[in-house]
């Protein structure tokens, strides 16, 4: 990446950068750049009746630090020390209250 | 999007592959969309043709011979070419006229009398920049995406304005993106009103952490304003530019920062412009993975009779390829609309996406003017104060100005040094900003720091150094290339220092640290602001435009009708073919005419 950034800076701030998305410095995405998933974070849809707090409870060992409802029986989940999105699934699964679990995708500007 | 300020890189990349497309374009494309513009200013007149009749036949043999077929000449000479003027019988149509004079052996050339008349332009002053509504072969003012210019190859939006004035107004286009300035002054008389269902703000913010009903863009980012502009600024207004909607409902959803968006904010935002009576949304944004939960509430939007425009994405590559998918555009819904990026002389650009399978049709996506939220101050390092072995420097000919650490970082394998506290920084006299929402400092970095080692960046109220006294905002080390933004709004209407840090300690070391395109964003109540821009981003705008206008115009479409009228009411382009669904570029007029075909019709055949 080096070489290809020193032939014409350009391509640290074009190619090298440009295909990436601006960022906090500081923020917890600050990660490989081309990163797909936002680490921690997961998205449910939940059968009927499912609340926020049963997903929290069903996953409190790993620090919850959010669940929002999106609408639709859709939530959305931070958590502090992350599993894992296998571990999440088989969670969840084993719970009988969710029909999908997947990642939280990341969208960039185009 | 691309901004302005990368293209020289990004052409530095692919210049040679935008004059390949643009060859293309020329040898074949130019002259048969001029000539099939003409004939769409209007009809011709129903009862006259135009008739070259060979020069060697007298003007009265030219009236013998029109009489002979029951017509009556009005004039015999007619332009240097010397055409004459018939006029036809009740009864006789143009079509059996011009069969008829085809036929004759003393004849030329025959055609009918087109109608011609003034075209309806907006009186915006900078509508003369809007070359994606009337490319005049104009050179777009601070447009720097290298192209050749073709007048005529643009969505044919004054034709449209012949047959709608612009009048958008009964539909509402929701803008999913980093938010809008909703009090830009070419954008706030067209924002929607949410007020009655809880929403004053004209939209609604979906990122976790601030102010929910307001989608003002906090992080500065403009790419949303610029979108809704060219979707909707005012027209006729007098101000700055136009849309391809001179009258519409803006609904502005902030769903992304200027990091991006997620599954979580990019669903809850779709989800919000169904439900609150969006007809099309704009997408102007794009991710790698195939994410369940997104396309089921494409579907729901779907089903609910609302059309998705997104952006093909800026790579340069195939979305078909199962390797570099882009998403919403790859959802197999048929109402989503997947939009490439053209540039003024319609060909397709190098940094677009394209694939016959996955991406719709194309659109001006290279040197779009459209609005922006406030002014934006650009530094190139040259008058920052600096320690240790920072340098303002460019690394060859054209490149841009970078401040760099070690001063040899444009040499392959250099190292910065042990023992390093080495502090570059500028004080910024941000009194003219003073009254704006918020300050955002922008910077694009790459850097390579040994553990144990911090690149940091801080802020001073008043200036001076800003790592004595001042907040330190990041401090990190390890490798990245980054486009970074931090809020700076303590700043505003101040003196400030702004600057980069290098702490070395005695064990290892490494590449070091390039800063470029530094510069700082704002936000301002009734901006009067704008900006260049190029990407599949800008190109999206035009289509939800166009999706608009379709729907205002035909109350009664259904989602499919709107589609089908984009994809197919466009002009076959050269660029396109093969590389689209459609192989078209989106055309205003040509949707507005475009007749769905009828369905669930059944013809009953009755015997004699």
């Amino acid at each position: 990446m080096r070489v290809l950034c020193v032939m014409g800076l350009t391509l640290l701030l074009s190619a090298c950068a440009s295909g990436q998305a601006s960022r906090h410095a500081s923020d917890r995405t600050l990660d490989p750049a081309r990163q797909t998933v936002v680490s921690g974070e997961y998205i449910f849809s939940a059968r009927p009746n499912v609340s926020a707090d049963a997903i929290r409870r069903l996953y409190e060992t790993f620090d919850v630090e959010s669940v929002k409802s999106l609408g639709a029986n859709r939530y959305w989940m931070r958590l502090a020390r992350d599993p894992g999105i296998e571990r999440v699934r088989r969670i969840a699964a084993e719970s009988g209250q969710f029909e999908a679990v997947q990642p939280n995708h990341a969208y960039r500007t185009r | 999007m691309i901004a302005s300020k990368r293209a020289v890189g990004f052409l530095a990349c692919f210049g040679a592959a935008a004059s390949i497309g643009y060859s293309s374009l020329t040898a074949g494309q130019a002259m048969p969309r001029q000539m099939v513009k003409a004939r769409s200013v209007g009809s011709y007149v129903g009862d006259e043709v135009l008739v070259k009749f060979k020069s060697a036949l007298t003007s009265q043999a030219r009236i013998n011979a029109v009489s002979g077929f029951g017509d009556r000449a009005l004039h015999t000479n007619v332009g240097t070419r010397g055409l004459t003027l018939v006029k036809l019988p009740r009864g006789r149509s143009v079509e059996d006229a011009m069969n008829a004079y085809r036929a004759m052996t003393d004849v030329e050339s025959v055609q009918p009398n087109y109608i011609y008349k003034k075209l309806l332009a907006p009186n915006d002053p900078s509508y003369a920049q809007l070359w994606g509504l009337h490319n005049t072969g104009q050179a777009v003012v601070g447009g720097d995406f290298p192209t050749s210019r073709v007048p005529a190859a643009d969505i044919g939006a004054e034709q449209a304005w012949d047959m709608n004035g612009g009048d958008c107004g009964s539909a509402i286009v929701a803008v999913l993106d980093t938010g809008v300035n909703h009090t830009h002054a070419d954008l706030a008389a067209n924002m929607w009103d949410g007020s009655s269902a809880g929403f004053p703000n004209h939209g609604a913010n979906f990122i976790t952490g601030e102010v929910a009903n307001d989608p003002m863009p906090a992080d500065a980012d403009g790419h949303g304003t610029h979108v809704a502009a060219t979707i909707g600024a005012v027209g006729n207004n007098s101000v700055g530019t136009t849309g391809v909607c001179w009258k519409v409902q803006l609904m502005a959803l902030r769903a992304l920062t200027s990091s991006g968006g997620t599954t979580a904010s990019v669903v809850a935002g779709l989800s919000f412009a169904v439900s609150h009576g969006a007809k099309v949304v704009n997408m102007s944004f794009g991710g790698a993975a195939f994410d369940p939960a997104f396309q089921s509430e494409i579907v729901n939007a779907r089903d609910n009779g609302v059309v998705v425009v997104a952006a093909a994405g800026n790579d340069g590559t195939d979305n078909d390829d199962p390797a570099t998918p882009q998403y919403p555009c790859d959802f197999s819904q048929d109402n989503v609309i997947c939009v490439a990026a053209l540039d003024q002389a319609y060909g397709l650009t190098a940094f677009s996406n394209f694939g016959a399978i996955n991406v719709d049709v194309g659109a001006p996506g290279a040197n779009v003017l459209s609005a922006w939220p406030g002014v934006t101050i650009t530094d190139d390092f040259s008058t920052w104060t600096r320690s240790g072995a920072w340098s303002a420097t460019s690394c060859g000919s054209g490149a841009p100005p970078v401040l760099v650490n070690p001063s040899n970082w444009c040499t392959v394998g250099s190292t910065y040094a042990n023992g390093a506290n080495d502090v570059a920084y500028r004080d910024f006299d941000l009194s003219g900003i003073a009254g704006s929402l918020n300050a955002v400092a922008t910077f694009s970095t790459f850097h390579e720091i040994a553990a144990g080692d911090l690149y940091g960046f801080a802020r001073r109220a008043g200036g001076g150094n800003p790592f004595s006294g001042g907040q330190t905002v990041f401090q990190v080390s390890g490798a990245n290339a980054l486009d970074v933004s931090e809020n700076i709004s303590a700043c505003i209407g101040a003196t400030c220092s702004l600057g980069f840090r290098l702490t070395s300690g005695g064990a290892g070391v490494d590449g070091g640290i390039a800063v470029g395109f530094f510069g700082i964003n704002t936000t301002q109540p009734g901006s009067n602001v704008y900006q260049v821009l190029n990407g599949t981003s800008m190109a999206t705008p035009h289509v939800s435009g166009v999706a608009a206008m379709i729907w205002a115009y035909n109350p009664n479409y259904t989602y499919a009708d709107v589609v089908n009228s984009v994809k197919f009411g466009g002009d076959f382009i050269a660029a396109l073919q093969g590389n689209t669904v459609s192989g078209r570029a989106v055309d205003a007029a040509g949707s507005l005419r475009f007749v769905n075909p009828p369905v669930g019709v059944t013809a009953v055949l009755s015997g004699p």
